[in-house]
Parts: C-alpha cells; sequence; structure tokens
C-alpha cells in the first residue's frame, strides 16, 4: 500500500512536501518520523516545483518544517518553462521558508550544461538559486569555477537566467 | 591497371574499399591531420552570464592567455553564437571584446589601447583608442587603429 500524506507549514505553498512512501515509522512518543524510499514533491503559486526521490527521509531536531533526505535524485522546474534535474548525497526541505538545501557533493543538470558543487540553496519563494562554495560548470567545450554563485531570473526576457559568478572566475575554452 | 583489376576481383579487397571510402566521408582527412584545438584561459574576479543571450561579461583584474598571447583589462565580454539548438550554447565561441585599460602581449611586443576585440574564427585582432605599440625597450609608435592578422601576421 502506498501511504500519501502533505507536510505544510506555509499557506503559499499549496501542496508543499507531499510525501509519497510504502514505509512509514512513527516514534514512540509521537513527534519523529522515518521515511524510506520516498517521493517529495511541492509546486507554488508562482510555477516552480519540485519532484524528488530520496533513499530515506527524516526530520531534524524532531522539528518539522525542515525535512532531510538522503540519495537524491529529482527534477525542479524554475518558472514555467526553466526546467533541471539534480543529483545530490544530501537534501534539505525547509517547508517554511520554502528552501530546498543540496549539500554534501550535488549535480545539476540542465541540456546545455552540468554544474557540479559542495552546496546550493533553492529559494523557491524568492525565485533563486545561491552557493557560497566553490563550483564548476562543465559544458561541451571547456568549464567555468567560481567562488560564488547566484542564479536569478533576467528582467528583460521571463524565461532567461543570471548567472553571477563571484569570488574569482576561471574559464577554460577549447576553440 | 591490371593491379587495380585483380585488387578488386578480391571480395574483401572490395570491403575494405568501402570501409576507407566511408570513413573518409564521415571523418575527413583534413580534420585527422589538422592541429590540436587551442585551450583559452580567461580568469577574473567576477563575471555575470546570461544563459539565452549566449554572453558572458567579466569583471576587475580580467586576463585572458592564449598560446603566447595576453590580453589583460578591466572588463571582457564573450560572445557566443546564439544557437536555439539544444547543446549549443557555448560550442561556438564567435567574439571576445576586452574595454578598458587593455593590454595585449605577446613575445617582446606590448600594445595598450582602450579597446580590442578579438575573433578566434577569423584569427583576427582590432585594436582600437589610443593605441600605444612598444617594441622592445624605446621602439615604439601611437595610432588610432591596430589589426593584427593571426594567420599571417600582418600588420595594418
Amino acid at each position: 500500500m502506498i501511504m500519501i500524506f502533505f507536510v505544510s507549514t506555509n499557506s503559499d505553498f499549496e501542496t508543499t512536501s507531499l510525501v509519497e512512501t510504502k514505509d512509514f515509522n512513527i516514534g514512540s512518543e509521537g513527534d519523529f518520523f522515518l521515511v524510506d524510499n520516498a517521493k517529495l514533491s511541492g509546486s507554488n503559486k508562482l510555477g516552480n516545483s519540485f519532484n524528488i526521490k530520496a533513499y530515506k527521509i527524516n526530520q531534524i531536531n524532531n522539528k518539522l518544517p525542515i525535512i532531510s533526505g538522503s540519495k537524491i535524485t529529482g527534477d525542479i522546474n524554475i518558472s514555467s518553462k526553466i526546467h533541471i534535474q539534480i543529483k545530490a548525497k544530501i537534501a534539505e526541505i525547509n517547508t517554511k521558508s520554502n528552501v530546498l538545501k543540496l549539500f554534501g557533493g550535488f549535480q545539476i543538470i540542465n541540456e546545455k550544461y552540468k554544474l557540479i558543487g559542495k552546496e546550493i540553496f533553492f529559494d523557491l519563494k524568492k525565485n533563486t538559486i545561491t552557493s557560497d562554495q566553490p563550483l564548476t560548470f562543465l559544458f561541451s567545450k571547456g568549464e567555468i569555477q567560481g567562488g560564488k554563485l547566484q542564479i536569478i531570473n533576467s528582467e528583460n526576457k521571463e524565461n532567461d537566467l543570471l548567472f553571477l559568478i563571484n569570488d574569482g572566475v576561471k574559464i577554460k575554452y577549447l576553440l | 591497371m591490371f593491379f587495380f583489376r585483380s585488387y578488386f576481383l578480391k571480395p574483401y579487397s572490395i570491403l575494405i574499399f568501402c570501409f576507407l571510402l566511408s570513413v573518409n566521408f564521415f571523418i575527413p582527412i583534413q580534420t585527422l591531420f589538422s592541429e590540436p584545438n587551442k585551450e583559452v584561459l580567461i580568469s577574473s574576479n567576477n563575471a555575470k552570464f546570461d544563459q539565452n543571450l549566449g554572453i558572458i561579461l567579466l569583471n576587475e583584474n580580467v586576463i585572458l592567455k592564449l598560446n603566447n598571447l595576453t590580453f589583460k583589462s578591466d572588463e571582457m565580454k564573450l560572445f557566443f553564437d546564439n544557437s536555439d539548438a539544444i547543446d549549443d550554447n557555448f560550442s561556438n565561441l564567435k567574439k571576445i571584446i576586452a574595454k578598458g585599460n587593455v593590454l595585449f602581449e605577446r613575445e617582446k611586443e606590448t600594445i595598450k589601447s582602450d579597446l580590442v576585440s578579438f575573433s578566434p574564427k577569423e584569427n583576427k585582432i582590432t585594436i582600437t583608442g589610443n593605441v600605444k605599440v612598444v617594441k622592445g625597450k624605446n621602439v615604439g609608435f601611437t595610432s588610432d587603429l591596430l589589426e593584427i592578422n593571426l594567420k599571417n601576421e600582418f600588420l595594418n
């Protein structure tokens, strides 16, 4: 039997953290949960959504707003037309602030490039992606290394992303 | 003539001939013997790139190195062919423009200017605005415009 339940603390996120699982354990005092082989999904009014598969998910500090998952794979839509795939060792979803944090080594895969790094934050409320840790973009003819990253939506075009890289940039390009 | 006739009479020879013909069709001989790809190395403090437009803007302490050429500038823009094809966003570097306190160094030659435009496809460098060329210690000249053809090493 598949169990589906909602974990939500914010009315803006209509279906935040919909969890689908076959295995659900609640602690003896009812303030703890652990889910094996879970699927998490969420969407909001801005058109952002995520769909994540986790090997294991659990609460952090027995508090509901932050859910942690390990061995993460999934998809994220930033606005209605920008779609990326993610892979990470660990993810934390804060259902109150609508921030998804990937860490312990992550990969973001787009049809045009692959982004690898240690830690990255998806703020689904503000529509931004940020990282304060060094990361690398890999594309067919080279790579870009950066110290810090902020990805925002362009003011000029709706489905255009602007990548702001700070704290040192190195580009290798094969002519 | 006799050799060709006897050669093509053997079935395996026809197969080898067809294989070589198809290899040459799919991998032109020119590419097999052409120069290995050149690598451009660029560093800067900050960068901004626009995925859809295919433009990377680099700021502060920008340094570009290509073989024996070095460009230093305040700002640099990399223009990629704006193709709609998937995987094609960063596959074709069309033009590089360096702006502000541009210093172009090549062996014993140093060129200072306001703006440098480099087209990797044409292998051509266009230098404009307060161009000052210094060769060696004391030899030099000034100009408004300078063009260098890296293929044929022409100075205009």
